[in-house]
């Protein structure tokens, strides 16, 4: 069983790896898109700064956090916000509604791999040169906290940001999978989906402070663990409660995701072949 | 003869975009949660920082309620730039109308159906703030504050229009239509309102014509400008952007005819 489970482990990180490189292929191909793409990319993240620094020119701090701690949340922010654009939303999440109408997922169902790994999940591209802001904004938060993380902060506070991404991705793509009831081929259900967690987590979550909103964004919504918990695990050391309800909801939503999908997929009927 | 062509255009697109009623409900509904979001941020703020700039609780609230249906009538979605680079631009060269005019018609009935659709969800969530939060709005401020949308609407296309032409020359026209939305948030009062910059931040950017879009409509609305020269100066300068953008879309496009190849089509 546990031999049958690493095989079928390696099978799809060999498929994963040949994706990645056909990811490299298609945008050398296009240098100027990508360039543009960088660019447009760097910009949203540059004015997320420019935003955070006239505020803190008015005010000292946000439900505790000061500037160059907000500034380490955003950098998380950009990092989460990059991995979720560039490996499940471009050419994915975000062209399944027009697929599914299309009836151009019928060769995706007929292959011998999952068909929620084939049809949501992107090699990862240099698109994620884009998350280069973000990595640049933690490490110079942390320059201007003077502050060193030790290993078990960064340790801890790695695992749940891959639940966050995890609960990121469970979320957008549960929302996503009621296209294949709706048959619409507008991008909004994606995009509601994306948008919804980017809002929302991209917050401290200590500003969810009443039980109506802790019970919503701590649990059924958990979008916290995006980054507002994973940098304060980073910055102030971990809380266990978190770390728990990380992972217990981050296998919770990916359990759910795919029991949705393997039964929202049954609504799906081809155009042809 | 020319009204009634351009009429039967509105009527085609009114009637066209009823069809997709679905998508014009979603987009409203994503536009609300992002105005939901800011009132929770803001309210966190403003729970430790009393006055904050010139706004207090009440008025920041009542500046990110108004966004949206500021915005619904300010925004422009078009499909000029991607319609140039697939070619299909080529059938509105034979067209007995003007191609400027044929596309302001289609984007004001456009709007009239989003904001058939759209209205109702951000009263509805207006009106369950205003009572939470006790907020007050004056209705003569409201209309002042709807005259600059509609003339920022104005601006707006001629404006998008500005940088849709652009595609006659470069094929990546669509990131221009995010560097736009890039300096609505930073220059535009879309994400904060331009009265937290500094001074001399401040009075730059007010020349500049990105804060019609949000900041002047809504800082009306909310009374928080009453100098009569103030007054008269956004409107002459919203005049003046208005012409600078249909001057410069009117050059852009003669040039770019003399240019267009039409490949795709």
């Amino acid at each position: 069983m546990v031999h049958l489970g690493i095989r079928k482990l390696k099978k799809y990180l060999q498929i994963y790896l040949t994706l990645i490189k056909f990811e490299f292929i298609l945008r050398s191909t296009y240098r100027m898109s990508f360039l543009f793409e960088v660019g447009v990319d760097v910009g949203y993240s540059l004015a997320s700064i420019f935003f955070f620094n006239i505020l803190y020119r008015n005010i000292n701090e946000i439900v505790g956090w000061t500037y160059y701690e907000i500034l380490f949340l955003v950098g998380l922010n950009i990092i989460f916000t990059q991995i979720i654009l560039d490996v499940f939303m471009a050419n994915r999440l975000f062209a399944l509604p027009q697929k599914i109408k299309d009836g151009e997922i019928d060769m995706p169902l007929l292959k011998p791999l999952s068909s929620l790994f084939y049809l949501t999940v992107k090699g990862i591209g240099p698109s994620t040169i884009n998350m280069l802001p973000g990595v640049f904004l933690v490490f110079y938060a942390l320059v201007k906290l003077a502050y060193l993380p030790n290993f078990l902060a960064i340790f801890f506070g790695s695992i749940i940001f891959i639940c966050g991404i995890l609960i990121g991705y469970s979320i957008i793509t549960i929302i996503t999978t009621i296209t294949f009831k709706l048959n619409s081929s507008s991008d909004n259900l994606p995009r509601l989906g994306f948008e919804s967690i980017d809002y929302y987590g991209s917050n401290p979550h200590q500003i969810y402070s009443n039980i109506a909103l802790k019970t919503l964004f701590y649990i059924i919504f958990p979008i916290i663990y995006i980054s507002s918990v994973p940098a304060s695990t980073i910055l102030n050391g971990v809380d266990y409660r978190f770390l728990l309800a990380a992972l217990l909801l981050a296998a919770t939503f990916l359990t759910i995701t795919i029991k949705f999908w393997n039964r929202m997929i049954k609504h799906y009927s081809s155009a042809s072949s | 003869m020319r009204t009634k062509l351009y009429s039967q255009i509105a009527k085609n697109t009114f009637t066209q975009f009823l069809t997709y009623r679905i998508d014009l409900f979603g987009s409203s509904i994503r536009i609300s949660l992002s105005a939901i979001a800011s009132l929770i941020f803001w309210y966190a703020i403003y729970q430790t920082n009393s006055d904050v700039s010139i706004y207090n609780t009440k008025t920041i609230l009542g500046y990110f309620i108004l966004m949206p249906i500021i915005g619904a009538f300010t925004m422009i979605v078009s499909n000029i730039g991607r319609d140039i680079k697939d070619g299909k631009f080529s059938n509105h060269l034979t067209k007995p109308y003007g191609i400027t005019k044929f596309f302001f018609v289609k984007q004001i009935a456009k709007k009239s159906v989003f904001l058939l659709h759209s209205l109702p969800v951000y009263f509805l969530i207006t009106t369950i703030v205003i009572i939470r939060f006790n907020l007050n709005f004056n209705i003569g401020n409201l209309l002042i504050g709807l005259s600059f949308a509609i003339g920022a609407l104005i601006l707006h296309f001629f404006m998008d229009t500005t940088i849709s032409w652009l595609a006659f020359w470069i094929d990546e026209v669509w990131a221009f239509g995010h560097f736009k939305r890039i300096l609505f948030v930073v220059l535009g009062g879309l994400s904060i309102p331009l009265d937290f910059y500094p001074r001399h931040l401040y009075d730059l950017v007010s020349l500049l014509p990105f804060k019609y879009i949000f900041y002047i409509p809504i800082s009306y609305s909310l009374g928080m400008k009453t100098d009569t020269n103030t007054f008269i100066i956004d409107i002459l300068l919203l005049l003046f952007w208005i012409l600078f953008f249909i001057i410069t879309s009117h050059l852009l496009l003669k040039r770019g005819l003399k240019k267009y190849g039409a490949f795709g089509n």
